[in-house]
């Protein structure tokens, strides 16, 4: 792989701290005395210890000595002891067994834990995207991802998805532009990214097969794209008594694949924990950009996660995300219900197979912005339209965006029930 | 004031998005059922309840529905009774002119950020853009200089003597400043400066605090020329005397400060927690770029912070002021005593009168680099920072050094003060 021809100009200008320099060293000598560093004094911080309990009857307990590691400035990549980057790994070999761990150091695994998944994905693109570069995009696209790069004056492509996620025929189609051999050439503006959220698609619910995945892996190496893989929602896949669908991170053997995870949908949104990982090359750069911004994410929240599992293991960890997916099994069950009972013949919906959405299609419907944004919300139910999710702005969308993670039975029977009563009575303008 | 002078072309682009306008709108209308944001379910965060213990025995609880409340995704301002904190220690200590002025975009508003640093990141989004010429303390915190250069802007230093900024040097450099930023623009067009950022209370390098008086004649420049003032003021509660000098906020008339505050010396550096304050209009979009980022503060990070405030009361928090000025100002006696018996002679200095740093001026060199040399350092086994990884410049030398006593014990301090004298004598007349 040749990383440098990805990275973008701003990042490759970045350059290690000093004053960071000086701490690794110092970590490496202690009896070397720093006066280097501007740390606080620990005796200052107000909080002595700390306890947080879990549903399941654990403690999470921070004593004197671990709360002055967990208040104290700490390293950008991720906090070292107790050790969440060593948890990260676990993961990883557990349920990615990425090809690349084999590499030497300097083009091996690495990780960068972040403010939830979105802090490291907008630097994941501001290492990739130069002003004026192409980027490749799922279509329909997490409104928060366009939200994102739409400042960094970049064209966005589309390329078009189903049921089973991106179609690789779409994406050769979008590529046929350029020969493979232009991403040699540093004047080609080939296109170098393609993002993706693999699995439980946001908004469209839709999980790519493996079959997908390899084709669409192997279409990057022809091309020589990096994937971001964004995949919020890996663990809350339904398939229970099986293993979740493989992630590109599984299959990259080229370290082409930047990956993003989060713990907002098996953890807590509020806290903010995720993280990237992927080839070295690529994490150097986001370590060096978080020492340029939030510096790190809080130290005592990564403790918080790294004593839940070390008192949870591997095995406990599984059996939570068993739970959540079971949870959010049951809703989406619900929806279809309430959905089936009012919306069969109006609308259309592929079942998901994971997540928290359904993406539903209304029949006859060529938009459906005007609807929800005035009729809809007129009934007082709250959707979004498809047309938040196109890549191409302004791209009308006869698809809604229903998430049910949050709504009992009873509001998901109301909201349908009044969903109706908007659509019909369109209908009726229509007719006059 | 007009602020869309001040707004980047970047920050122009980045709208809510469709997801934040739908919510924002659903907590217009009353009774509506909201099945547009993803919010995962509280039910499925493994996390109950909290309880953080104080050094002086006071007990701050999270119980079971304020972990509800606060664990799914938070709005990226802040939680409500934190910013009612912000308003209140804002009242108390700045009496901001603009605080609950007619609102015509200039009047005041806070958002949190993920430490001073984090919420710069996202205010020079907001304001600065290609080509911007910053107007910076000529000895800057290393963060905020990268930050500029992430900006593809460039920064020309100001002058400092014992009082601060030097009010005739800014207007000379405000009057020549194309002339002066030529030999850094390498040919581009750069844009007349706009933004001044200082750091005016226990500055970073340099210990020194701008007086008032020279605060009043900077911000008469300020509105001469129409700056914005960025008042990066993390060692602000580090003020040893019994009066505060009154910050750049509470002269602002205008709506022309930004004020950026930390509680990394007050409370703990680790859980990544600060504030921006000041015009709204500004406020706004940088608190945008956080909602695209790390989103929100992490939970705990916040609710520890907020029970703690709680806990204090605005009483308990002037007294822990106290406090910590007297403990820096302990260290500060210390450590300048040490430096009085071993260096007199060897190095001269101004006496720092708030925060964490002493800056040590090399007599008899010009260049205070050979300090960093590695195998150097390894041998006497002390470190300090040379001034040059300060400067704005970097066609000079220097021959000063940071020294930070925040941290260091009295003990190593005896032992490494010494050292640092030999260190010098030894070596000063090494050419690295």
């Amino acid at each position: 792989m040749n990383f440098s021809r990805f990275i973008s100009r701003v990042s490759a200008a970045r350059k290690e701290s000093p004053i960071r320099e000086t701490t690794r060293i110092k970590l490496q000598n202690p009896e070397v005395i720093s006066l280097a560093g501007g740390y606080p004094n620990p005796a200052m911080f107000p909080f002595q210890s700390a306890e947080i309990k879990t549903r399941d009857g654990l403690k999470v307990q921070f004593n004197e000595e671990d709360m002055k590691t967990a208040l104290q400035y700490s390293a950008s990549q991720g906090n070292r002891a107790p050790d969440l980057l060593k948890w990260v790994k676990k993961l990883h070999v557990k349920y990615h067994n990425p090809p690349i761990m084999k590499n030497e150091e300097n083009e091996g695994f690495a990780a960068c834990v972040s403010c939830g998944s979105q802090d490291g994905l907008i630097k994941v693109f501001e290492m990739l995207v130069n002003p004026g570069d192409n980027v490749l995009l799922d279509d329909p696209c997490y409104s928060g991802t366009l939200a994102m790069v739409k400042p960094m004056d970049c064209n966005l492509i589309p390329v078009t998805t189903d049921h089973h996620g991106l179609q690789p025929n779409s994406l050769l189609s979008v590529l046929e532009k350029w020969k493979p051999e232009s991403s040699h050439d540093p004047k080609s503006d080939i296109p170098r990214v393609l993002y993706t959220i693999p699995n439980c698609g946001n908004p469209t619910g839709a999980t790519q097969t493996l079959e997908r995945k390899k084709e669409i892996y192997a279409i990057a190496q022809k091309y020589d794209l990096v994937i971001v893989e964004d995949d919020p929602y890996f663990f809350l896949q339904f398939n229970v008594s099986e293993t979740p669908s493989p992630s590109y991170q599984a299959i990259d053997v080229d370290g082409r694949v930047i990956r993003c995870d989060s713990m907002s949908k098996v953890m807590s949104s509020g806290l903010r924990i995720g993280w990237i990982s992927g080839a070295y090359p690529f994490i150097q750069r986001l370590i060096l950009h978080q020492q340029a911004s939030i510096l790190h994410t809080s130290t005592f929240v990564q403790m918080t996660i790294s004593r839940l599992l070390d008192q949870w293991g591997l095995e406990g960890f599984e059996n939570h995300t068993k739970n959540v997916q079971k949870f959010y099994k049951e809703r989406r069950d619900a929806m279809i219900k309430y959905a089936t009972k009012w919306l069969t013949g109006l609308a259309e919906w592929a079942e998901p197979e994971g997540g928290m959405f359904l993406w539903i299609k209304l029949i006859g419907v060529d938009d459906t912005t005007l609807l929800i944004k005035k009729k809809a919300l007129e009934k007082k139910v709250l959707l979004l339209p498809g047309s938040a999710f196109g890549v191409v702005e302004g791209t009308s969308s006869s698809f809604c965006r229903v998430s049910y993670s949050f709504a009992t039975d009873e509001e998901m029977d109301e909201v349908s029930r009044l969903f109706v009563c908007s659509i019909v009575v369109k209908s009726t303008v229509v007719q006059v | 004031m007009d602020y869309k002078r001040f707004l980047s072309d970047f920050s122009e682009a980045s709208e809510l998005y469709m997801i934040r306008t739908m919510v924002y709108l659903s907590w217009t209308v009353p009774g509506s059922i909201e099945l547009a944001s993803g919010m995962p379910n509280p039910e499925t965060v493994p996390f109950s309840s909290a309880t953080f213990k104080c050094k002086d025995g006071t007990e701050l609880h999270v119980d079971e529905d304020t972990m509800r409340k606060i664990t799914p995704y938070q709005q990226p301002r802040g939680m409500d009774d934190l910013l009612k904190w912000i308003s209140i220690i804002h009242k108390e200590f700045h009496n901001p002119p603009k605080m609950g002025a007619a609102k015509d975009g200039s009047q005041w508003g806070a958002s949190v950020c993920p430490g001073a640093l984090g919420g710069m990141d996202f205010l020079f989004q907001a304001i600065l853009e290609e080509n911007d010429v910053v107007l910076l303390d000529e000895f800057a915190f290393g963060g905020t200089k990268k930050l500029i250069r992430k900006m593809k802007s460039v920064y020309l230093g100001v002058p400092m003597d014992g009082e601060g900024l030097v009010p005739d040097k800014l207007g000379d450099i405000l009057d020549r400043w194309e002339e002066l930023s030529a030999p850094i623009a390498n040919g581009r067009k750069m844009n007349k400066p706009k933004v001044l950022v200082t750091t005016p209370v226990g500055q970073n390098p340099t210990g020194v605090n701008t007086t008032l008086e020279r605060k009043q004649e900077i911000y008469k420049i300020a509105q001469e020329y129409d700056l914005l003032i960025v008042e990066d003021d993390p060692y602000y509660y580090l003020q040893y005397g019994k009066t505060y000098i009154p910050s750049y906020q509470s002269l602002d008339v205008d709506g022309r400060v930004i004020r950026l505050d930390s509680m990394s010396k007050f409370i703990t550096p680790s859980m990544r927690i600060g504030w921006m304050t000041g015009p709204e209009a500004i406020i706004e979009r940088a608190s945008g770029f956080m909602g695209c980022s790390c989103m929100s503060l992490s939970c705990f990070s916040e609710i520890a912070t907020l029970k703690y405030f709680d806990s204090l009361g605005l009483e308990g928090f002037r007294n822990r002021v106290k406090y910590l000025s007297d403990f820096y100002k302990e260290r500060r006696d210390m450590v300048e005593g040490l430096v009085k018996t071993h260096l007199t002679g060897i190095v001269s200095w101004t006496t720092p009168t708030a925060g964490m740093y002493i800056w040590l001026n090399l007599l008899n060199t010009d260049d205070s680099m050979f300090l960093a040399d590695e195998a150097l350092c390894r041998k006497y086994k002390v470190f300090v920072v040379p001034g040059i990884d300060f400067a704005c410049d970097l066609s000079k030398t220097y021959s000063q050094v940071r020294l930070c006593f925040a941290r260091t014990t009295q003990a190593d301090f005896e032992k490494g003060i010494p050292l640092l004298a030999r260190f010098i004598t030894e070596n000063i007349s090494r050419k690295v």
